[in-house]
């Protein structure tokens, strides 16, 4: 008998990390603040480049996902085809001749951006001190494109990290919040997913933003950071070639109606996989070909 | 204030500052743990919700925040799982459905369980059968701690999960093409 192969063994697992909805964690946040008897102290994002955030969330801390710069052809007509796809209420802005619009009512902020010389997706992260990072990214062997470092830490800063995947860095706090919402979104911000050597991927943004890389076995190349960011390590994984990269993934509440309204709004659907997780995920474009993924724990 | 190695936070600081200082950290691991074993997202919320709700209410009435660390939270979680399964196995009124069950003493099945068909079947059994496999299969806890767990006895926790092995493998046979 003990030595009889017990098939509920195969039943073992365990704890997986998955995060929640975003709103459904800031929502929580909110609520045990209340119980312990703390306030809420909502932290924004600088209006002149960046962002503005829901003003019922409590702000990102150091390292943590900020906003989404999402580069599209038109920014109007993609306002208009994600507006419709994910209810995303969002506010006009110009400048230096392109045209942004910013969601008002997504836990994350995505600025639509219609600059044909950014990359394709930028994760902004926020940071305590602007001139502290500067440094650590040169410290890091990465590059800084451009920068306006306050000397009281504040203002903000872009490049590239060491394996040439974006990122931007902001001081969160005082600006204007812009409009309130009138309707929930359907569409948060889910996933920015970040293809790259997670071990140099590692040595960058550990001193840079505090990240600290963990994954749910040790044979995983997929890598938990801070909320709202992975990276996976595809080429470990699969042993081809690939060029460092990251991808919006674009939470929703069950899969295939979403891909169904896709294809009636003229993009395209991609093929639904149960890749990552426990989640069913799938890879599509708006009308304009603008590339974004899509993640839910639903495919029906 | 920072968690350290064990994920847990510093003796000296208060419990719900503590609390809140591992809200990150913890959540994912509370929400996945939930998730993992309901399948559905609005119970998970619940459950989660009312996981850091008890940990908050907890964690002030001992004042420390010495008690906090993710195991603890897990723990919480689990206990909250099987009040949910509880009132599910009251809802479905399984209790007849048990009596009728066979009772397969050794039970000996000789299968290798599919990861995906095997974690599916699982969520389609009653309350406290799902309850009792999970808490000793899924989470690999011993007898005793699942017995306390739900309230019962070892002996009549032992009963159960023959019971529930028994169900489990008639539901897993009947999907067909897989053992």
């Amino acid at each position: 008998m003990s030595d009889r192969h017990d098939p509920f063994a195969a039943l073992r697992r365990p704890v997986a990390p998955l995060a929640p909805r975003p709103e459904f964690a800031a929502s929580l946040r909110r609520r045990l603040q209340e119980e312990l008897g703390m306030t809420t102290s909502a932290t924004t994002g600088p209006r002149t480049g960046p962002t503005p955030e829901p003003a019922d969330r409590a702000g990102p801390g150091h390292g943590d996902l900020a906003m989404v710069h999402l580069r599209v052809g038109d920014a109007d007509r993609a306002a208009r085809f994600f507006g419709d796809l994910f209810g995303w209420e969002a506010e006009r802005h110009e400048f230096d001749g392109h045209v942004s619009w910013y969601t008002l009512n997504t836990a994350t902020t995505v600025r639509l951006l219609d600059d044909p010389g950014v990359p394709p997706v930028v994760p902004n992260y926020a940071v305590d001190d602007v001139a502290a990072a500067v440094r650590a990214v040169e410290d890091a062997g990465g590059r800084v494109a451009m920068a306006e470092a306050a000397t009281d830490g504040g203002g903000w800063a872009r490049g590239d990290d060491d394996q040439g995947v974006p990122w931007l860095v902001y001081r969160p706090g005082g600006h204007d919040d812009g409009p309130a919402p009138t309707r929930p979104a359907t569409g948060q911000v889910g996933l920015v997913f970040i293809r790259a050597d997670a071990t140099r991927a590692e040595r960058f943004y550990g001193p840079l933003l505090g990240w600290r890389f963990h994954r749910d076995h040790p044979g995983s190349q997929y890598f938990d950071t801070v909320p709202l960011v992975g990276v996976f390590d595809e080429a470990a994984a699969f042993g081809h070639e690939v060029t460092p990269s990251a991808t919006l993934y674009v939470s929703v509440e069950a899969l295939a109606p979403v891909l169904r309204r896709i294809v009636e709004l003229g993009g395209r659907a991609g093929e639904a996989a149960h890749d990552m997780g426990p989640y069913f995920s799938a890879e599509c474009t708006d009308d304009q070909g603008t590339p974004f993924g899509l993640i839910s724990a639903r495919a029906e | 204030m920072a968690p350290d190695d064990d994920g847990g936070v510093e003796d000296e600081v208060p419990a719900g500052q503590a609390l809140l200082a591992l809200y990150d950290r913890a959540l994912p691991q509370v929400y996945g743990y939930l998730f993992d074993r309901c399948r559905d997202v609005t119970t998970a919320e619940d459950l989660t919700s009312e996981t850091f709700l008890a940990a908050a209410a907890a964690a002030v009435e001992r004042r420390s925040g010495a008690v906090v660390s993710i195991p603890w939270m897990i723990g919480i979680a689990r206990h909250k799982l099987v009040d949910h399964w509880r009132r599910r196995t009251r809802d479905e009124r399984l209790a007849t459905a048990v009596a009728g069950t066979t009772v397969e003493h050794g039970d000996p099945w000789d299968a290798h369980l599919d990861g995906v068909h095997a974690t599916d079947v699982l969520g389609r059994l009653g309350g406290h059968h799902r309850a009792a496999l999970t808490l000793r299969y899924v989470d690999d806890l011993p007898v005793p701690q699942v017995a306390e767990l739900l309230g019962r006895t070892v002996h009549a926790t032992e009963a159960l999960l023959v019971r529930a092995r028994a169900a489990y493998r008639k539901a897993y046979e009947s999907e067909g093409d897989d053992v």
